[in-house]
């Protein structure tokens, strides 16, 4: 697994031999600092100590930024160039109509079926020479996912988890003494903190402000560090290492792990870091299964039996039944299954059937809206079936 | 006038869709019990499905199902099945947001796609991407305005639809896992838990501190702009909320209904009107309003500093059960009053009539003095009055 990290001032380059590097523009990169020149520099000297380089544009793009990204892109020196790593679907699109280079698809954000994954590389044909998967995806998933495809796969070994990515300026507005040489959204604009609250039990998130908007990350790390063999088993090609928020010797320790991983080297990288280490939802991904009770599934209707629901409850009295199903149709003498919001199970016999202004009916159907004898135990919104009992 | 664009409401449930469909609602959308956004929500059985298409369309409106979550490879298992059911019940449209999603709904059937909001298509060459996929059309991001809409439509030759009114995620649609990390529930495939809502402390490098809802915006009202909706050829206006309740659906429907109905006779809305619609919209449970980033991206006034309230104007007293003419409305009581209140009807077309709830019986005609949620009770005849037609209260 090739480890791929960013470029920037503090990397040393001579370090590394074939190194890949992802050079950011502030213009194209959600967290990019360079300016052209610096831009146009850096991966040219990088070029020339023997490193793949490539141009992060994964910045969202309203129409009119659009058309400003595509004009910085265009002054951009990309003979440095060796792939462009797009994520706005427009920038893919344009990429693949006005360049010649080699694609790096971040499918980090609503990407997780195979269809999809598949679909994307047909789109790109032979110009996808690489994909970046969400770290939502679970072992098990990769495993099943990864034989399938055609294409190499990326994937964060270790960095900061993204939360909340907004074009608002947030963090700006809170401030007494507001950016005054420095307008919000300027190339130079970068503002950091931290935010908490007491409806959260994490602490410490961290928030940046810069001219693409405000970004808010998960207090603890993304660290694979541990599973570098499990990783290369199921088939990851690529091994990002986001060093933009890591201190010089963390990084050191890091890429140690990543040549010679031990225990030792892996308790080191945790030592160091100052963010909790967390492995995410890379042994399991049950996000979905928690908000399936958020629902009351005993007062959906269910089957051909159904009938209507309870509308009103009158003690001794009477129940209101809409009748909500229109092929049935109920009748004096019928015998109703009732079931409750709170799972209990009611029968009745309907000995007399009223419609709303008090006349006896013998039947009725369609969306009627009926009363009938009561009986004890049911609330309303209860489900109605016809009973077979 | 342009062509009028179709007004596109929120159906929670069957009873909203109905409401929404008779408030005056071209089209509404809803979701099955799986593969959508609001799991929370009622959501519709596949019955109810098929009895709302029919309603829907025998009312002239049709109806789009979501199927707009992140899905994963073990929820398209089972999608073939609910698309061979919705192709069968005649449904409109799906609304989708990834790729894998639009594969499996052309592989197994024929029913327009349109692609939602939480893909986050923002310009022109997104949205021609999406077309070369097989999307008729795309839901606009809320970050895009009314003008770049209008070149997105034009520039990619695809319907664009537009939200009008409800709550925004402050994120890009589709780029907040919050939820995801903090709760273990995932926000894309409807397990959002409004942590953006939450009063944060913020620490800055700086060393200022402070104390703000910073992440919660606003909510989206666009009502006075809606003849540059018109004028830039927007296909589909369309109102967030399908967890808000049968006051909210038909409240709103009607007001931008209404105010549609306007556009196509005068060019603009004059001011008593538009003072009208937004007294009327200030009258449904809503956050501070902002026309968000419709006219130019959205800035610091968008960012609503309250933590959440329940401050409202009116509140929905029930719903219209039956009518027998001349004698009295039986009404589904939704928010408790007393006999003696004044109550407000508000027909599906035309301003409301209040009348005196001078009278209040049960079925067996005894006086209830004090109405309870979930009881049917009868009420003085309005005369107008429709079955699901809402009867409101002022509470300030
Ligand atoms: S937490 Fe807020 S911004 Fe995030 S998905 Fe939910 S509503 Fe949207």
């Amino acid at each position: 697994m090739s480890p791929i990290l960013y470029l920037s001032d503090s990397v040393d380059l001579k370090k590394f031999t074939n190194g890949e590097f992802i050079i950011e523009p502030s213009a194209l990169s959600r967290f990019g600092k360079l300016d052209l020149k610096k831009t146009n520099l850096l991966s040219k000297e990088a070029k020339e100590n023997g490193h793949k380089v490539y141009l992060e544009w994964d910045i969202l793009m309203v129409e009119k930024d659009f058309i400003k990204s595509v004009e910085f892109f265009k002054q951009i020196d990309l003979k440095n160039i060796d792939a462009i790593r797009v994520q706005d679907p427009g920038a893919i699109n344009w990429c693949l109509e006005n360049t010649t280079h080699d694609l790096h698809l971040n499918l980090e954000t609503g990407n997780h079926n195979y269809l999809g994954i598949k679909s994307w590389l047909e789109k790109g044909k032979s110009r996808i020479s690489r994909i970046v998967l969400s770290i939502e995806w679970s072992k098990s998933q990769l495993e099943e996912l990864l034989p399938r495809l055609s294409c190499p796969v990326e994937f964060l070994g270790m960095g900061r988890i993204l939360l909340f990515y907004t074009p608002r300026y947030l963090l700006n507005v809170g401030l007494s003494n507001r950016e005054s040489t420095l307008e919000v959204g300027d190339t130079g604009h970068w503002l950091e903190a931290a935010g908490q609250s007491e409806e959260s039990p994490h602490k410490g998130f961290p928030l940046l402000e810069n001219r693409h908007g405000t970004f808010m990350f998960l207090p603890s790390d993304h660290c694979l560090l541990d599973y570098l063999k499990d990783l290369k088993e199921v088939g990851i090609s690529y091994l990002r290492l986001d060093n933009r928020f890591m201190s010089k010797e963390l990084l050191e320790s890091v890429l140690e792990q990543v040549k010679a991983p031990s225990i030792e080297g892996f308790q080191r990288v945790k030592e160091i870091s100052e963010a909790r280490l967390i492995r995410g939802f890379y042994n399991t991904n049950k996000s979905d299964v928690l908000f399936k009770k958020l629902k009351n599934h005993r007062i959906q209707r269910r089957d051909e039996n159904y009938l209507g629901q309870i509308l009103d409850v009158n003690k001794k009295n009477y129940l209101a039944i809409k009748l909500k199903n229109p092929k049935k149709t109920l009748s004096l003498g019928d015998n109703l299954c009732l079931q409750t919001p709170d799972g209990k199970t009611k029968y009745l016999t309907v000995n007399w059937l009223k419609d709303c202004a008090g006349n006896d009916k013998d039947q009725a159907s369609g969306e009627d809206l009926v009363f009938v004898n009561h009986v004890g135990g049911v609330s309303v919104r209860a489900s109605v079936y016809f009973s077979h009992e | 006038m342009r062509t009028r664009p179709e007004l596109l409401s929120p159906a929670g449930s069957l009873d909203k869709l109905k409401i929404a469909v008779l408030y005056g609602a071209d089209a509404v959308y809803c979701g099955g019990q799986k593969f959508g956004l609001r799991m929370a929500s009622d959501n519709f059985t596949n019955e109810e499905l098929k009895e709302g298409v029919v309603f829907a369309h025998s009312h002239g409106s049709k109806v789009y199902v979501v199927l707009n979550g992140f899905l994963h490879d073990e929820d398209l298992e089972t999608l073939p099945e609910f698309l061979k059911l919705l192709e069968e019940i005649k449904v409109d449209a799906v609304i989708v947001s990834d790729l894998g999603t639009i594969e499996t709904v052309k592989s197994n059937c024929k029913v327009p796609i349109h692609l939602s909001t939480q893909a986050s298509c923002l310009n022109v060459e997104s949205a021609k991407l999406w077309k070369s996929k097989g999307v008729e059309r795309v839901v606009l991001g809320r970050e895009v305005t009314l003008t770049d809409a209008k070149e997105i439509k034009e520039k990619a030759e695809i319907e664009v639809e537009v939200f009008i009114h409800g709550s925004m995620c402050m994120a890009y649609s589709g780029n907040c896992t919050i939820s995801n990390y903090t709760q273990g529930r995932d926000s894309n495939r409807g397990g959002c838990a409004h942590s953006c809502r939450f009063e944060y402390s913020i620490d800055y490098a700086e060393g200022e501190n402070s104390k703000s809802t910073f992440m919660s915006s606003k909510d989206l009202e666009g009502v006075a702009l809606l003849p540059e909706f018109v004028a830039a050829g927007v296909d589909s206006i369309k109102v967030e909320g399908r967890m808000k309740g049968p006051h909210y659906a038909g409240t709103i429907t009607k007001i931008y209904a209404d105010a549609l109905r306007e556009l196509e006779v005068n060019e603009k809305l004059s001011p008593e009107s538009l003072a009208y619609y937004d007294s009327e919209l200030l009258k449904v449970t809503h956050r501070d309003y902002s026309s968000g980033s419709l006219s130019h991206a959205a800035g610091e006034e968008s960012i609503y500093s309250e933590r959440e309230h329940d401050d409202k104007e009116y509140e929905v007293s029930g719903v219209v059960a039956d009518v027998v003419a001349n004698e009295f409305i039986l009404l589904e009581v939704r928010h408790a009053f007393f006999v003696g209140d004044e109550l407000e009807l508000m027909p599906f077309v035309g301003k409301s009539q209040k009348f005196r709830a001078k009278t209040v019986l049960n079925f067996i005609n005894e006086t209830r003095e004090k109405t309870k949620p979930g009881e049917l009770v009868k009420l003085p005849w309005v005369p107008g009055a429709e079955k699901l037609n809402l009867v409101r209260r002022r509470l300030v």
